[in-house]
């Protein structure tokens, strides 16, 4: 068994609480990418979510000592990092509206499991230039609602046991994904299945 | 928390277990998300410098807009507009302008402007990487440090009393 992120978060924090200054910045160093990602699938530009990432880890020196269970510091960072990602985009994009001019959008994130993301969309050209696999992916993942694409993104960089916590920390409801594959995982697979381009069979003995 | 909620919509199969296809069309879109969007390589390091500071009462400014500035939208090359660019930070009660333009030989100028609290801002120190300078904020809310090193940087300001007002996040110049 190898230690997944939050493991390793843990031991890290658990440095830090005692005393041990490098203990902080190793947590730095092993949430960070995660962090990253969750800002970034909020719909926020690289140099929002650069600063909605350090947000998220002066706010943790600020209360860490108001965090009780040292193993929830990367649940605690992801929902701290997702929640300053929905006000900056929100400051970044104040009103929105509709057709119709009626305001939308002017949700509190306290009230709300999620908020509808506009996950960035990258350049075209940035898929096509790579493997066939990842062109047919990446094209069922576009046709998922953006909650689900956000969902996938942050799950993508996080080890397995640690999905439902992670997503719980996203605001999806308990249970959801979890030990199982989940809703949004499930939709992709059911798309790929009837894709010919995507083939299970290379599967072979890859995991 | 909600319990299981048995929902209508349920596609089939999200209630089995991961199998080898999960993890490979897991692993994919790691790649690719890595590929398309990659983690900025010094965001840690910043994130590191930012929290070593000493000031942890003071809130946290946020980044409200960086502009690179007329020349270099205008697709100007000459060495010097192209990199001066504009930073700006606010909180509930203060709103911090940056302006970070090049002095010559790698070394940069900063020039700031902070707004709001009543003119309260009595000095700002500007932290670098191995060294901190303080300058005194003038009674319009300017300051100015005139030669700085490229670099990460972060900003305090405080009020007459030393007590801080504001950091900012690590940012680059």
């Amino acid at each position: 068994m190898s230690a997944t992120l939050t493991d390793r978060a843990e031991v890290c924090f658990r440095r830090h609480l005692a005393g041990d200054r490098s203990g902080f910045d190793d947590l730095v160093e092993v949430v960070t990418p995660l962090l990253w990602h969750v800002a970034r699938s909020q719909g926020l530009d690289r140099q929002l979510a650069e600063d909605v990432v350090q947000r998220g880890w002066l706010a943790l020196v600020r209360k860490a000592e108001s965090i009780n269970e040292p193993r929830a510091v990367v649940s605690w960072l992801v929902t701290t990092v997702r929640r300053d990602a929905w006000r900056a985009r929100r400051r970044d994009r104040p009103v929105r509206s509709d057709d119709l001019g009626a305001t939308i959008g002017q949700v509190d994130p306290a009230d709300t499991d999620w908020v509808a993301t506009a996950t960035p969309t990258p350049g075209p050209d940035a898929v096509a230039e790579m493997d066939e696999e990842a062109r047919v992916l990446w094209a069922h993942v576009q046709e998922l609602s953006e909650r689900c694409q956000a969902l996938l993104r942050v799950i993508a960089f996080s080890d397995r046991p640690d999905y439902a916590t992670i997503s719980e920390a996203l605001g999806m409801p308990v249970g959801s994904i979890g030990p199982t594959r989940g809703r949004c995982l499930a939709k992709l697979r059911a798309a790929l299945e009837h894709d010919d381009q995507w083939d299970f069979e290379l599967l072979g003995g890859a995991g | 928390m909600t319990t299981q909620d048995p929902r209508h919509d349920e596609p089939s199969g999200a209630g089995d277990p991961l199998d080898t296809g999960d993890r490979r069309v897991l692993a994919d879109l790691a790649r690719i998300h890595g590929h398309l969007d990659p983690v900025p390589a010094d965001l840690a390091a910043r994130a590191r410098f930012a929290v070593a500071m000493a000031e942890v009462e003071a809130e946290v400014a946020r980044l409200v807009s960086t502009d690179h500035g007329a020349g270099a939208r205008a697709g100007v090359r000459s060495s010097g507009a192209a990199t001066a660019r504009t930073i700006t930070f606010s909180t509930d009660d203060h709103t911090l302008t940056l302006m970070i333009g090049g002095s010559g030989h790698g070394r940069r100028r900063l020039d700031g402007w902070i707004a709001g609290g009543a003119g309260s801002a009595a000095l700002v120190g500007l932290r670098m990487v191995g060294s901190t300078v303080d300058v005194e904020v003038s009674d319009e809310g300017r300051f100015g440090v005139d030669d700085m090193p490229e670099g990460m940087a972060q900003v305090s300001v405080h009020d007459a009393d030393g007590g801080a007002l504001l950091v900012t996040p690590t940012f680059l110049v």
